[in-house]
C-alpha cells in the first residue's frame, strides 16, 4: 500500500517532468495525452487506495477503538526514513523524516485530488492554446505537491509541500490566467507565503518545545500530537501559537477578513486553476487546522479557536453569500460562494465534536467536487461565450440543455439539497456547532437560504427565461454553439457521481473518516469523570494545564 | 636553522591543496604571457585550456583535501579543523563553477591571469579557514583581496568597470586597515600573535586589557562587515556588481561572504569569550551589537533590492540581504540547542553560495555581445528563448527566496531553528525578523521569474546562442539545490562537527 502511495507521488511528477523536458509547441497533442494518461493512472491508483484502505481499516477497527492510550492522529500505513537530523551532537536531536501515512482524512482527500486533477485535463483541452506542455506539467506537478501535502505526517515535510504548491499554482494562474493574471498570481503568492512563513513559526515552536521536552522525533505528527496531549503547553504559549499557525491558514482557506486575494486569483486563473485552487488547494488551511491545531493545541482552540472561527465563519457565510448575491460575473460569484462554504467548515471543525469534525471534513470534501464541478461548469459557457457576466446571457438552457442540467445538478448540491452531497456536510457540521454554541449554528444556518438564493437567481438569469447570447461569441462565427461534449461530459459525469454517491450513501465515507476525527475529538471530551458529553465540559475544568517543565 | 626545516616540512601537508594552487597559479603567471603575441593577440581558443588547467589544478587540490586530516592540530601556524575542512570542500567545489562561469568574460589573451587569480582567490579562502595565527590570517585575506582586484579589472569593460574595480579596491584596502588596526590591538593586549595562544591568555585572565580587546573587536567586526557587505558596510556593493561581469559578480556574492564569516568564526571567539560561550539571560553587548546588525542587514538589503531594475544591482542587495541571514546563525552562536547557529550559517553559507553562483553562471551563459543581461527586462521571455535556462534560474532564485524543493528552504529552517530554540528574546526576534525578510524578498524574486516567463521576448532579438559551458555550470547548481534539498544530511554532518 505505502508503495502505491509511492506511485501517486511518483507518477504524477514523473509525467510532469517528462512534459517539461519535451515542452515544444509541436508536441501539443502527444502532451494533452500523456497528462491524460498520467491523471487517469492516478486517479486509477488513488482509487484503489481507497479500496485497499477500506479493506485495512474494517479489520483495524476494532484494534484502534480501544487504543485510548494511541496518539490523536494514527495513520494507518506509514512510511519513515530519516531526512535531516539537525544537532547530532546535541543530546536532543530535531529529526526531519521522509514521514508518509495515510488516514481515512488523507484517503479521501487524495482521491477528490486525483478526481479533480482529471477533469481539469479534460476541460483545458481546448481552452490552452499556448505552452500546452507546460501547461500540463505544472497541473501534474501541482497534483504531487497536493497529494503530498495529504500524505506528510511529519510536521516539516507537511510545511514543505503546503508551500510548494503555490509554485505551480503560481504558474498557472500567471501564465495562462486572465488579462490580470499577473497582478492576481502576484498576490495571491505573497499574501499566502507572507501567512505561511508565520506558520512556519508556529510550526517550529510547537517541534521546538517538544524537542527540548525530550521527545524523540519532534516532528512526526503522531508522536508530536501524544506528546501534547500528555504535556499541554502553557495556555498562553498554546494561544500564541496557535495564533501564528492559524495565520497561514486563515488566508489559505479563506477566512472572511483574510480573503481578499481568492476572488481576484480565481477570476484571473484558467478553468483549471480555479478548478484546483477551489476544489483541494482551499482545503489546505482546513486541513492544517485539523491536522496541526486541533490535535496539539486543545485549550488554545477552545478559548481562541472557537470563538475565532465561529465569529469569522459566521461573518464569512453571510458576507460571502451577500457578496456572491451581487457579483455580475458567475465565476466571482463562485468564488464567494466558496468564502461562505468554507465558512460552514470552519464552523464544523471548530465544534470540536465528532459530529462537527466529520461534518467539517465532509464538507471539504464536498465543497471540492460541486465547486469544482461549478467553476467547470463556468468554464465551459465562458469558452462558448467568451463572456462570464449574467447580463449578457441568459435562457442557456434552451441552448444547451445538457449544460443547463449539469449546472442545477451542482447548484443543488452546493446549494445542500438532501439527497445530493452537499447535505450531510453541512448538516453535520452545524449539528455540531449547535451543540457548542447553538447561536452561532443558528446565525449559520442562514447562509443555507442566501446560498439558495444567490445560485438560484443566477441560474434564472443565465439558464431559464428568454433565450439572450452575447453578439461577438461563438454565434457570430460559422458553427453554432454545441452542447456540452464527450469529452466535457467525462470531466463532470465522475464528479456528478461521485456528488449523487455521497448524498445518497454517506455513511461509507464518514466510517473511513470518523475513527480519525474521534482520535481528536476524544481530546475534547474528556470530561472530569470521564464522561463524553462534550458540551457540558467547560474549558478551565478540562484544561486546567499546568506549565511544562 | 634545522627546525624551521622542520616546521615548513610538517606544515607542507597541512596545506597541500592550497600548494597546488598556488603552484599552478605561478605556472599561468609565468607561461601565460609567452603564449601571448606582442600585439596582445593569442590564439582563439586559448581560454579554454587555461579553464582546464584551473580544473585540474582543483581535481588534484580536492583529492589532497580528501586525504588531509581532519582533527584539530592547534601547534603551528595552521590548523586543520573541521571548519578548515568544510570550507576547503566548499570553496574547492564552487570554484570550479566559477572557473567555468568565467570562461568567456575575459579575452583569450588575458585568460591565464584571470584563471589564475582565481585560482589565488581560491587558495587564499581556504588558508583563511586553516590559518592558526594572526599574521597568517591578515596574509590570506590579502592572498584573496590583492587578485580580486586584478580580476575585476581583466575584462576592461568601460568606465563602469573601471569605476566598480577601484572603489572596491580602495574601500577593501581600507577595510583591510582596519582589521589589521583590530589584529595589532588584540595582540597587544595578549602579546602573541598565534590564534589558540591568545585564546589561551584570554581564558587564564578573562578580565585582562578589557578595553583593549573590546576596541579589537570593534574594528575586527567593522573590517570583516565590509567583506560580508553588512549593513552599514554594505554601500559598495550594488555598484561594483552593476560594474563588473556576471562571473565576477559571482565570485564576489559568495568569496568575500566566506572569508569574512570563515574570519569572524575564528576571530570573535578570541575577542569576546563569552559572547559566544555562554547563554545566561544577560545578553553580551558584542551579541546585541551582531543581532542590532542582523536585522538591519535583512531589513535594508531586502527593501532596498525592491526598488531595483538592474539584476546585478538587485542581486548585490540581495546578497547583502542574504548576509543578515547568516549573521542570525552567527549572533545565535553554537550554544543552543538542539540546533547550532554556526553549523546553520555554515550550512547556509554553502546552500548560498551553490544558489548565487548558480543565478549568476546561468546569467554568463545567457549573456552573449549582442544581447547582454543587464536589466530586468533582458529577461523577458527567456522562457520562450532558453527554457532550460530559465527553468534553472527558476529554481535558483527560489532557492534564494527560500522556498522548498530547494536547499534555500532548508538552510533557512536551520536558521529559523537555530534562532528560535535559542531560546531567548533575542533569539525569536531574530527569527521573527528573518519570517518577515523571507517575504520581503519574495517579491523581488518572484518579480524576475514573472518577468522570464510571462514577458514575450522582445521584438528584434533574434535568439541569442547560449554560452554552453557556464549555462551548463549553472544549470549543475540549480539541480544540486534541488539534491541538497533531498538529501541534505551528508552537509550537515560535515557543518556540525564544527564547534568553536
Amino acid at each position: 500500500m505505502i508503495s502505491l502511495l509511492f506511485l501517486l507521488l511518483l507518477v504524477p511528477l514523473a509525467a510532469g517532468g517528462l512534459l517539461l523536458l519535451f515542452a515544444g509547441a509541436s508536441q501539443a497533442r502527444s502532451a494533452r495525452w500523456i497528462a491524460l494518461a498520467g491523471s487517469i493512472a492516478v486517479l486509477a491508483m488513488s482509487l484503489s487506495l481507497g479500496g485497499q484502505y477500506r479493506q485495512l481499516s474494517l479489520s483495524f477497527d476494532r484494534g484502534r477503538a480501544d487504543a485510548a492510550a494511541a496518539s490523536p492522529i494514527r495513520p494507518q500505513v506509514e512510511y519513515r526514513k530519516p531526512w535531516l537530523t539537525l544537532g547530532g551532537a546535541a543530546e536532543q536531536p530535531v529529526i526531519l523524516e521522509f514521514h508518509f501515512g495515510l488516514d481515512g482524512v488523507s484517503v479521501a482527500m487524495i482521491v477528490l485530488t486525483a478526481l479533480l486533477t482529471v477533469a481539469c485535463v479534460l476541460i483545458s483541452w481546448e481552452s490552452i492554446r499556448e505552452r500546452e506542455s507546460e501547461f500540463y506539467a505544472a497541473l501534474l506537478i501541482l497534483e504531487t505537491g497536493l497529494i503530498g501535502v495529504f500524505c506528510a505526517f511529519d510536521a516539516l515535510l507537511f510545511y514543505v509541500f503546503f508551500e510548494f504548491t503555490l509554485i505551480p499554482l503560481f504558474f498557472l494562474i500567471a501564465i495562462w490566467g486572465g488579462p490580470q493574471r499577473r497582478y492576481a498570481a502576484v498576490k495571491f503568492f505573497l499574501y499566502t507565503l507572507a501567512g505561511s512563513l508565520v506558520t512556519l513559526l508556529g510550526l517550529v515552536t510547537l517541534v521546538g518545545s517538544a524537542a527540548a521536552g525530550g521527545l524523540e522525533s519532534p516532528c512526526s505528527l503522531p508522536q508530536l500530537a501524544a506528546w501534547y496531549r500528555d504535556n499541554p503547553l502553557s495556555p498562553s504559549w498554546q494561544m500564541v501559537v496557535f495564533l501564528a499557525l492559524a495565520a497561514g491558514f486563515l488566508i489559505k482557506v479563506p477566512v472572511f477578513p483574510f480573503h481578499t486575494w481568492l476572488p481576484l486569483a480565481h477570476v484571473e486563473a484558467p478553468t483549471a486553476g480555479s478548478v484546483l485552487l477551489a476544489g483541494v488547494l482551499l482545503k489546505l488551511g482546513t486541513y492544517g487546522f485539523l491536522r496541526l491545531c486541533l490535535p496539539m493545541l486543545p485549550a488554545a482552540c477552545l478559548s481562541v479557536g472557537v470563538p475565532m472561527a465561529a465569529v469569522l465563519g459566521v461573518v464569512g457565510i453571510v458576507y460571502g453569500s451577500l457578496c456572491a448575491l451581487v457579483q455580475r460575473d458567475v465565476k466571482k460569484l463562485v468564488a464567494y460562494s466558496s468564502v461562505a462554504h468554507l465558512g460552514f467548515c470552519m464552523l464544523g471543525l471548530f465544534a470540536l465534536n465528532s459530529e462537527g469534525v466529520t461534518g467539517g471534513v465532509l464538507q471539504m470534501i464536498n465543497h471540492g467536487l460541486s465547486t469544482g464541478a461549478l467553476f467547470l461548469i463556468v468554464g465551459m459557457f465562458y469558452e462558448r461565450y467568451h463572456t462570464r457576466l449574467v447580463d449578457d446571457l441568459g435562457g442557456l438552457a434552451n441552448r444547451l440543455p445538457l449544460m443547463a442540467a449539469g449546472m442545477v445538478f451542482v447548484s443543488m448540491a452546493s446549494v445542500g439539497l438532501p439527497g445530493l452531497n452537499g447535505f450531510p456536510g453541512e448538516m453535520l457540521s452545524l449539528a455540531g456547532m449547535f451543540k457548542r454554541h447553538p447561536l452561532y449554528a443558528a446565525a449559520g444556518a442562514s447562509g443555507l437560504i442566501l446560498g439558495a438564493w444567490y445560485l438560484l437567481t443566477m441560474l434564472q438569469y443565465v439558464f431559464f427565461g428568454p433565450l439572450k447570447e452575447p453578439v461577438h461569441g461563438a454565434s457570430a462565427h460559422s458553427h453554432p454553439v454545441r452542447d456540452i461534449s464527450l469529452r466535457e461530459l467525462g470531466s463532470l459525469v465522475p464528479i456528478a457521481v461521485a456528488i449523487l454517491w455521497i448524498g445518497l450513501t454517506p455513511q461509507p465515507l464518514i466510517d473511513m473518516i470518523r475513527p480519525d476525527v474521534e482520535a481528536i475529538t476524544q481530546l475534547y471530551a474528556r470530561g472530569p469523570d470521564g464522561g463524553e458529553s462534550v458540551a457540558q465540559v467547560s474549558p478551565d475544568r478540562t484544561f486546567a494545564t499546568e506549565p511544562r517543565p | 636553522m634545522t627546525s624551521a626545516i622542520d616546521q615548513i616540512n610538517a606544515a607542507v601537508h597541512l596545506v597541500a591543496p592550497e600548494l597546488i594552487l598556488v603552484i599552478t597559479v605561478c605556472v599561468m603567471f609565468v607561461t601565460g604571457p609567452f603564449l601571448v603575441t606582442e600585439a596582445g593577440l593569442a590564439t582563439p581558443g586559448l581560454r579554454k585550456r587555461w579553464v582546464a588547467l584551473s580544473l585540474v589544478a582543483i581535481a588534484f587540490a580536492a583529492y589532497a583535501w580528501w586525504g588531509a586530516p581532519v582533527e584539530p592540530s592547534d601547534a603551528g601556524m595552521f590548523r586543520t579543523d573541521a571548519l578548515a575542512w568544510y570550507v576547503r570542500g566548499l570553496t574547492l567545489a564552487l570554484g570550479a563553477v566559477l572557473a567555468v562561469a568565467f570562461i568567456d568574460q575575459i579575452d583569450d589573451s588575458h585568460a591565464a591571469e584571470g584563471q589564475a587569480c582565481m585560482l589565488a582567490i581560491l587558495a587564499g579562502t581556504n588558508l583563511v579557514a586553516i590559518a592558526n595565527d594572526l599574521v597568517v590570517l591578515f596574509l590570506s585575506l590579502e592572498l584573496v583581496s590583492i587578485p580580486t582586484y586584478v580580476l575585476l579589472y581583466l575584462p576592461r569593460r568601460g568606465d563602469a568597470n573601471r569605476e566598480a574595480t577601484a572603489k572596491y579596491m580602495l574601500l577593501s584596502i581600507f577595510s583591510s586597515a582596519i582589521v589589521l588596526y583590530g589584529m595589532s590591538l588584540l595582540y597587544g593586549a595578549t602579546g602573541t600573535t598565534s590564534l589558540a595562544g591568545i585564546a589561551a591568555a584570554q581564558a587564564h585572565d578573562p578580565g585582562a586589557a578589557s578595553l583593549l580587546t573590546r576596541m579589537a573587536a570593534a574594528l575586527l567586526l567593522a573590517g570583516l562587515c565590509f567583506r560580508i557587505a553588512a549593513v552599514p558596510f554594505h554601500f559598495y556593493a550594488p555598484d561594483v556588481f552593476q560594474g563588473v561581469s556576471s562571473a565576477a559578480a559571482a565570485m564576489l556574492s559568495f568569496v568575500p561572504k566566506a572569508v569574512g564569516f570563515v574570519a569572524l568564526l575564528r576571530l570573535l571567539p578570541l575577542v569576546d569569550g563569552a559572547a559566544v560561550a555562554d547563554s545566561a539571560a544577560q545578553e553580551p553587548a558584542l551579541r546585541v551589537l551582531l543581532a542590532v546588525l542582523a536585522v538591519a542587514t535583512m531589513l535594508i538589503g531586502n527593501l532596498l533590492a525592491l526598488r531595483q531594475q538592474h539584476l546585478h544591482r538587485l542581486l548585490a542587495y540581495s546578497s547583502v540581504a542574504h548576509a543578515g541571514y547568516m549573521l542570525v546563525g552567527l549572533t545565535v552562536g553554537p550554544g543552543s540547542a538542539p540546533v547550532s547557529g554556526v553549523s546553520a550559517l555554515l550550512f547556509y553559507l554553502a546552500a548560498y553560495g551553490i544558489t548565487t553562483i548558480g543565478i549568476f553562471a546561468l546569467l554568463a551563459g545567457a549573456t552573449s555581445s549582442q544581447s547582454p543581461m543587464r536589466t530586468q527586462t533582458d529577461l523577458a521571455g527567456l522562457s520562450r528563448l532558453h527554457p532550460a535556462v530559465a527553468l534553472a534560474l527558476a529554481i535558483c532564485l527560489f532557492g534564494l527566496t527560500g522556498l522548498p524543493p530547494t536547499a534555500g528552504f532548508t538552510g533557512k529552517l536551520n536558521l529559523f531553528f537555530a534562532a528560535w530554540s535559542a531560546g531567548t528574546q533575542l533569539g525569536r526576534i531574530l527569527a521573527i525578523s528573518l519570517a518577515l525578510n523571507a517575504a520581503i524578498s519574495a517579491w523581488y524574486y518572484l518579480r524576475l521569474i514573472a518577468v522570464m516567463f510571462l514577458e514575450p521576448p522582445a521584438e528584434e532579438a533574434a535568439p541569442a546562442k547560449l554560452c554552453l559551458a557556464p549555462a551548463v555550470a549553472g544549470a549543475v547548481c540549480s539541480a544540486a539545490t534541488v539534491l541538497l534539498f533531498v538529501a541534505p544530511q551528508w552537509l550537515w554532518d560535515a557543518a556540525a562537527r564544527f564547534s568553536p
